[in-house]
């Protein structure tokens, strides 16, 4: 590049909000106003007198255009790649993002066959290892039949005396989905089984269609406790919230059986004479362990 | 007995029961709760870095067979249990909602007769399917001697059936197990194959059969009916009847069986050529290989304390792997003087030293079935070498980014003509640079402490 080349194109640090039409938006400059040198999440950016950074506001217009154009130009499939990628939790996933897309509108949907290209091989990786992350967690988590009651309005946990408890916190569980409870009815029990994990990649979203298709009439939770936010569903539908642990109360009494029912059967299926920890550790990282019921004692 | 007593015992009992995959099945079918998917989910891995996705347990532990492999038999001194089949259908789905498990495993040991305990694990299945609308992944083990008609209607609440054949020999069958004949076992095999044609959904081991019409006749066991010593379903008053609809399926996942590996001295020849022959004629999906873990005190047995041939029993799945996926036969993994795979060197590299005249191949020429025969070349690294080629031609660096195992493919192929292997193509310096460092962590994977913890190494069985 000569060196007017780069006076008539600055480069600057993009800085968006972590939303995906923060990024399409931040992308959109890329293409109409200035050439981008890196983008980043406000929050986490560290400020230097080098490079000139701006601060994005996101723009849905604008987003939409970026939106549009890789589902026309490149593929819808390439859409979803780079939301994945988004949420993956890969250091640079921007510009990762933003290398793929500027390949892919040079050479359309044979991109993602592109295997060879870094671009795409990076793409590829972050997509893969989230997707890796989604399909373990499928197995990994582990529920727990929650202390919930209904009194007729709105769930409330049944758990020591609420005096007894901080203010803020007495019985402010969101309230659910639901078509059985739809705010008026019979008071009594109701189950929510509650998982907690920390998964790496921001993918609890992403595990809603498989519980909602296995578990139809259960109401769940899946708390992501690092990123303080849970997927809520009941029946089929779902949302993401924020929530916290001290929102959360003690499992019932016959789920902690069925706990201790789960630890017996997981000693006892091993068989002694294959001891083997490395093959275990080597499918199961220690890093979900804190969180398996059948693990509770080794964590 | 309180549950967890009987749980104890009884998971205890199911423990050397290989299979517990999930995968083969993809399917959201009505009911309240559950759903299977294609790629199967493991749910944990126990102490011994077994998978753990299906409640693997035996409906009773009281056997009145007595063979001598067998740690449930008879004249066992082992303490013995029964769940009713409603306390499993409870179990199952208290351990389904907190996403403990995949689903059930359900076996048994022969309590009574195989008619009775058959009729128990269908009451079992019933409750779980018809009562509470579980809809999760079942696999169902097939007890030998059963009546066609209760294999019929265990098929149908089933995603998946299977037989234990046990041995690759009938000799060492009627040896070790003398209550079960060859026939008892063969003939559900054949049944649910038969039964998979009839109704249009046999699929088959891996790619074995890819692109061939498996649901015609010529897929139809008939010639084993007389050692099965009754009829197939055609005989049957129930196989005239038309499918009563389209939900109703039958294992949808296809069957499997397993073979004891070190138990006799059965060679790795007579396993292989037998597993060919399930894959071949019943179609299965899959045979899995279960090293003998010698505890029973018998002079037809290796002695107590004998270690299991873990390291035999994943080069039997190799080769296994390579007939299903890989267009081997089982044949090509011997010459005429050993009948057992090298313990030391995958059988995929083994046949490959023999037939050096095939190599090095061109990545860029050699079709799909000679690049598949490349060792470190697997079927996704190869359909990404044939794909990639299209565009432009596939050098070293490409191979690498495919998923290639450099390290052991380097000394089989050219590059555009180059060969990166070293210096010398003779099959006796391949083999040593091979065993230099290469595979450790692989195999390292699957010796396990038990053997370390006694400064022992892998040894085979003194047979």
């Amino acid at each position: 590049m000569t060196l007017k080349g780069i006076v008539d194109k600055p480069m600057k640090n993009y800085l968006y909000d972590g939303t995906f039409n923060g990024l399409l938006t931040c992308i959109w400059h890329h293409y109409y106003n200035d050439k981008a040198k890196g983008i980043f999440v406000c929050d986490d950016y560290q400020w230097d007198m080098l490079t000139a950074a701006e601060s994005v506001e996101t723009d849905d217009r604008k987003a939409l255009k970026v939106y549009k154009a890789v589902k026309e130009k490149i593929s819808y499939t390439d859409l979803e790649r780079i939301y994945r990628v988004l949420m993956s939790c890969r250091d640079e996933k921007e510009m990762i993002i933003l290398r793929y897309l500027e390949l892919g509108f040079k050479t359309g949907p044979a991109v993602s066959m592109l295997h060879g290209d870094p671009a795409v091989h990076a793409a590829q990786s972050a997509e893969t290892d989230i997707a890796n992350e989604i399909h373990r967690l499928k197995g990994l988590i582990r529920f727990r039949d929650l202390n919930f009651t209904y009194n007729g309005s709105d769930i409330c946990y049944a758990g020591p005396d609420p005096a007894e408890v901080p203010s803020e916190d007495t019985g402010s569980i969101p309230y659910l989905p639901s078509r059985e409870h739809p705010g008026t009815g019979a008071a009594g029990d109701i189950h929510i089984f509650y998982s907690d994990i920390e998964p790496k990649n921001d993918l609890i979203e992403f595990l809603a269609p498989h519980f909602c298709s296995r578990f139809r009439e259960q109401s769940f939770i899946i708390h992501d406790v690092r990123r303080k936010k849970a997927l809520f569903a009941s029946k089929g539908s779902w949302y993401i919230g924020p929530l916290t642990r001290d929102q959360i109360p003690s499992p019932r009494e016959d789920d902690m059986f069925f706990q201790k029912l789960w630890q017996g059967y997981f000693a006892s299926i091993a068989i002694k004479e294959r001891t083997n920890p490395r093959c275990q550790k080597n499918f199961m990282p220690m890093r979900y362990w804190k969180f398996l019921t059948e693990l509770q004692d080794q964590k | 007995m309180e549950i967890s007593e009987k749980l104890r015992i009884l998971a205890d009992s199911a423990k050397y029961d290989v299979a517990c995959s999930t995968s083969g099945t993809d399917r959201n079918r009505g009911g309240r709760i559950g759903s299977a998917m294609m790629a199967g989910c493991c749910h944990s891995w126990s102490a011994d870095g077994r998978c753990i996705s299906l409640l693997k347990v035996l409906l009773s532990n009281k056997c009145i067979y007595d063979c001598a492999y067998c740690t449930n038999r008879r004249s066992s001194s082992i303490k013995r249990a029964s769940f009713s089949p409603k306390e499993l259908a409870d179990l199952t789905i208290g351990f389904y909602k907190r996403n403990y498990i995949e689903g059930l495993f359900i076996s048994s040991a022969v309590e009574r007769s195989p008619d009775h305990t058959s009729e128990n694990m269908l009451e079992c299945l019933r409750i779980l399917r018809q009562e509470y609308g579980f809809a999760g992944y079942i696999h169902t083990k097939i007890i030998p001697g059963t009546d066609p008609v209760l294999i019929h209607a265990i098929g149908l609440m089933s995603d998946r059936l299977s037989v234990n054949a046990e041995f690759p020999s009938k000799e060492s069958l009627s040896f070790l197990a003398p209550q079960k004949d060859p026939g008892s076992i063969l003939g559900p095999m054949q049944q649910i194959t038969n039964t998979l044609v009839e109704r249009k959904s046999l699929v088959g081991p891996g790619s074995m059969f890819k692109d061939k019409d498996l649901n015609g006749p010529s897929s139809y066991i008939t010639s084993g009916r007389h050692i099965a010593g009754y009829g197939s379903l055609e005989n049957r008053a129930f196989s005239s009847h038309p499918v009563k609809s389209k939900r109703e399926i039958f294992a949808p996942a296809g069957q499997t069986t397993q073979m004891m590996i070190g138990a006799r001295k059965e060679s790795d020849r007579d396993i292989l050529y037998a597993s060919e022959q399930m894959y071949r004629i019943f179609k299965m999906k899959r045979v899995y290989f279960s090293a003998y873990v010698a505890l029973e005190d018998s002079p037809l047995l290796p002695p107590p304390g004998t270690l299991p041939p873990l390291k035999r029993e994943h080069r039997l799945y190799q080769a296994d792997w390579l007939l299903r996926f890989y267009g081997f036969r089982a044949h090509e993994f011997f010459d005429d003087e050993d009948p057992d795979l090298d313990p030391d060197i995958d059988p995929k590299a083994t046949w490959a030293l023999r037939h050096m005249d095939l190599f090095p191949a061109e990545v860029n020429e050699a079709d799909l079935s000679r690049l598949l025969r490349i060792p470190g070349v697997g079927p996704v690294s190869a359909r990404r070498i044939v794909h990639q080629r299209k565009y432009h031609s596939v050098d070293l660096e490409d191979l690498k980014k495919m998923g290639v195992v450099l390290k052991r493919a380097i000394h089989f192929l050219t590059c555009n003509g180059k060969y990166y292997g070293g210096s010398s193509m003779d099959p006796s310096s391949i083999r040593s640079r091979l065993l230099d460092g290469h595979d450790g962590v692989q195999m390292d994977m699957f010796s396990n402490d038990f053997e370390r913890d006694r400064g022992q190494t892998y040894e085979k069985l003194p047979l």
